[in-house]
């Protein structure tokens, strides 16, 4: 069975180009730009990986961190990428401590990305 | 008992007077000084003790002496002046000036109380924070334009690597894909760049010698410029400052890399570490880095420590900018002066107290 991959960004075209090309890597991959629905998916469904962006919802939080410690309550299997357009030394520590795996910065290329994905699972 | 009690209050309280910012000299009835503080000797060029003896004319210049001293008729008043009080050097100190005429017997012996700062200080510190409120300012500005463009960049790059995925290397569609992900790599470099000139970390000061600031910076230049090496030609190892050690050196680093480049050699760049020569004495410790370059014209001087300004062809301006805030947030002073044949960038940092 495919590893099943959750992609959550409020940027539509990250989600796009994502799925279309983790698909071809042969996961399996849902997309959201919706924190809400993003939890409902974590509940429902079993992820190997969850990849989230920090901000979520066009403001100055950071929601990718509280969704994390929604993913490590309901999936604990599942490992957690933070993607993020701005990354500094405190963040990164922030997001070690909530449970993510990696926290990386945007843009990125997704050969790189497919990378640390690799190194995951 | 009550005679040691006045003797430490009145040790308390000369210790007070030598650390205030102001200049305190107290005149007799006769126009002479019996009481400098040191702050008001140090503004003048002279020593402490040098002074008691003086005449007003003789402490603070003939023309200023005649604005302070108060006519015979003046009825008791404080008065504001901005006056030119004459060095003992020989030089002029631009001073704010309180005149404070006590009632007659109010103070022993104390016909006029004269307090006063050096206005040009007072200026620069002003000027300083303007610049530095200004620089805050724009590097929030740049910090969110930087975010806000990144997503998009993002979106632009995987959206190029599905298309590198998806085609083969000899599809005519591969090698446009590949170009837009260099292009997006190289608007990302352009961006980390703008946020580290708009935004460095905070300054974490440290008691550091000005000497080691200088070596490290050398150290940390590019192999082409280290060979003739810039010469430190003066540098005395006792003046420690108060920096953070890994700003300081970037900020030393950009300096002397941007005096390489404008005088197009290493050889002729001189770096020297001296104690401040200004009124206050030591309280700075100016770190200069001297080229024999063409030398810049004073409206492009102006304009140097701007963003994205260069005279050099090929160059994004950003090496003096991100100097100039390196410098802002370590509290110290980035100046450029130029004349034809040369450049000088002077770096002034506070000086550490000694212990």
């Amino acid at each position: 069975m495919p590893f099943r991959l959750l992609v959550v960004d409020d940027e539509e075209a990250i989600g796009f180009a994502l799925k279309r090309y983790f698909e071809r890597q042969g996961l399996e991959v849902d997309v959201t730009q919706d924190v809400d629905e993003a939890r409902a998916l974590v509940a429902a469904r079993d992820y190997a990986v969850v990849m989230a962006d920090l901000r979520l919802r066009g403001t100055c939080g950071h929601e990718g961190l509280d969704l994390i410690d929604h993913v490590r309550g309901r999936s604990p299997q599942a490992h957690c990428i933070l993607l993020s357009a701005y990354t500094s030394e405190e963040l990164e520590q922030a997001a070690r401590a909530r449970g993510a795996r990696l926290l990386l910065r945007k843009p990125i290329g997704l050969p790189e990305l497919w990378r640390h994905v690799q190194e995951l699972l | 008992l009550s005679h040691e009690r006045s003797a430490a209050q009145a040790a308390l309280g000369a210790a007070i007077l030598d650390h205030v910012l102001s200049g305190i000299v107290a005149l007799s009835h006769d126009g002479s000084v019996s009481y400098v503080n040191r702050p008001a000797a140090e503004l003048l060029g002279r020593g402490p003790e040098e002074c008691p003896r003086l005449h007003a004319s003789q402490l603070f210049g003939a023309g200023a002496a005649a604005e302070i001293l108060p006519q015979a008729s003046a009825s008791p008043a404080e008065r504001r002046l901005a006056l030119d009080l004459s060095r003992k050097d020989g030089g002029t100190l631009h001073a704010g000036v309180s005149v404070i005429q006590p009632p007659a017997g109010a103070i022993d012996d104390v016909g006029v109380l004269v307090l006063f700062r050096d206005l040009d200080e007072q200026r620069g510190a002003e000027d300083e924070l303007r610049r530095a409120e200004g620089q805050a300012a724009l590097g929030r500005m740049v910090a969110g334009l930087s975010h806000e463009i990144r997503n998009p960049l993002a979106a632009i790059q995987g959206l190029a690597n599905v298309l590198m995925a998806e085609c083969p290397e000899e599809d005519p569609r591969f090698e446009p894909a590949r170009r837009i992900g260099e292009l997006v790599a190289r608007m990302d470099r352009l961006l980390a760049a703008c946020v580290e000139a708009g935004t460095p970390g905070p300054a974490h000061l440290e008691t550091v010698p000005a000497p080691v600031l200088v070596e490290r910076a050398l150290e940390a230049l590019p192999p082409r410029w280290r060979e003739d090496g810039p010469q430190v030609t003066e540098s005395a190892g006792d003046l420690r400052v108060l920096a953070d050690a890994a700003q300081v050196v970037q900020c030393l680093r950009a300096l002397v890399e941007n005096a390489c480049e404008a005088a197009g050699s290493a050889a002729g760049v001189r770096v020297a570490v001296a104690r401040s020569a200004g009124t206050r004495g030591d309280r700075h410790v100016h770190i200069e880095v001297r080229d024999a370059g063409p030398g810049v014209p004073p409206p492009l001087l102006r304009r140097i420590f701007e963003p994205f300004y260069s005279t050099k062809p090929d160059h994004l301006g950003l090496g003096l900018a991100v100097a100039q805030a390196l410098a802002l947030r370590n509290r110290a002073l980035l100046e450029a002066c130029s004349r034809p044949g040369h450049t000088v960038f002077t770096l002034s940092l506070p000086a550490a107290r000694r212990a």
